[in-house]
């Protein structure tokens, strides 16, 4: 298997999963969602890292403000859910030197996210252009039945576990398990 | 009291067993030459991989009644997630009372709630259920034919 890595399993994200149960804070921002034609489009978020929109919405009418693409900052998910030890523990097993984008990805049964890919040339449509940040997924729920593809391999990330896998190449996900699909999606640069 | 849940197949493929042959007794093609014989292993391996729903009535507890299906994608249709019947059964005993309507209500309730978006279901003409089916609203889709080939 060349695009997928389990990394870590047995992980307890049982005060992680309590807390989303309570929590308010799913679909409070949308732009990866609710754009059109977004593979994203059946799936829940909550930010924990993203990019500073404002600063985002201030450089597109101002030149002179930079934005570097591939910071980002804080949102109250961060600190709202107890998510930091766990991400801060891979930080570490990685060797990671810069968190990038932290979110959480819900996915209800029976929805999927459709085929894509994450860099490309163009950062309208990209995530990046080239390939900085590792992904890993933090797998919060996760049952027989959900499958994730990436390129010509398939996984069933189970409860508990930790992956890295290949986002450069086209990748999706169909959660045809019993149950929600809740991943935390990290970006680490090492 | 009846009552409709679901349940993981492992839990309860003990309790089933014993009404296996009364189902078969009563449906099944060709006994005298086809016994009842399940492949157990591949049922749990199908379900160990999400793809086995199964739902069951239970009569103040008892096992009463059952609806096994398979969901997956269609081998035609990857993006339609499907369930297809494998086996449904109320036991004579508690038929006339709407628990067979009851069973399939509570089982549209959990494919719906999976994200399934075509179910498939069917019966043998000699025990007729199509009356069931129409009940709910399902529509007549396909003929389906056996012959006997063996010996």
């Amino acid at each position: 298997m060349r695009n997928f890595y389990r990394i870590a399993s047995g992980i307890d994200i049982r005060p992680i999963a309590l807390a989303l149960h309570k929590s308010s804070l799913w679909n409070q921002y949308t732009l990866r969602t609710a754009t059109p034609g977004s593979p994203h489009r059946e799936v829940d978020d909550i930010w924990l890292r993203m990019n500073d929109l404002n600063k985002c919405r201030q450089a597109a009418i101002d030149p002179g403000i930079y934005v570097d693409h591939r910071e980002s900052i804080n949102y109250p998910g961060m600190t709202e859910l107890p998510v930091k030890p766990v991400i801060m523990a891979l930080m570490n097993q990685v060797s990671g030197d810069r968190l990038g984008r932290c979110l959480i990805s819900r996915m209800k049964p029976g929805t999927r996210i459709l085929p894509h890919k994450d860099i490309g040339d163009d950062l309208t449509i990209y995530y990046d252009n080239e390939l900085y940040y590792s992904r890993y997924h933090i797998v919060i729920q996760g049952l027989p039945g959900s499958v994730f593809r990436s390129g010509d391999e398939e996984v069933n990330m189970q409860t508990g576990e930790i992956w890295w896998f290949r986002n450069d190449i086209e990748h999706e996900v169909m959660n045809y398990s019993a149950d929600d699909r809740i991943h935390i999606v990290c970006d680490i640069h090492s | 009291m009846i009552t409709y849940q679901v349940e993981a197949l492992p839990g309860f493929l003990e309790e089933l067993k014993p009404l296996l042959p009364i189902h078969w007794e009563e449906l099944a093609l060709n006994k005298d030459k086809v016994p009842l014989d399940p492949q157990y292993d591949i049922y749990l391996s199908r379900d160990a991989l999400g793809q086995v729903i199964s739902m069951t009535m239970r009569d103040d507890g008892e096992l009463v009644g059952y609806f096994i299906g398979f969901v997956a994608p269609g081998l035609h249709y990857k993006t339609c997630l499907t369930c297809t019947m494998d086996i449904f059964y109320v036991h004579p005993a508690h038929r006339g009372s709407g628990s067979g309507f009851g069973l399939f209500k509570a089982m549209e309730k959990e494919i719906k709630r999976r994200g399934v978006q075509r179910l498939f279901v069917g019966s043998k003409l000699h025990k007729d259920a199509s009356w069931l089916f129409e009940k709910l609203g399902y529509q007549e889709v396909e003929r389906y034919y056996s012959k006997w080939m063996g010996e």
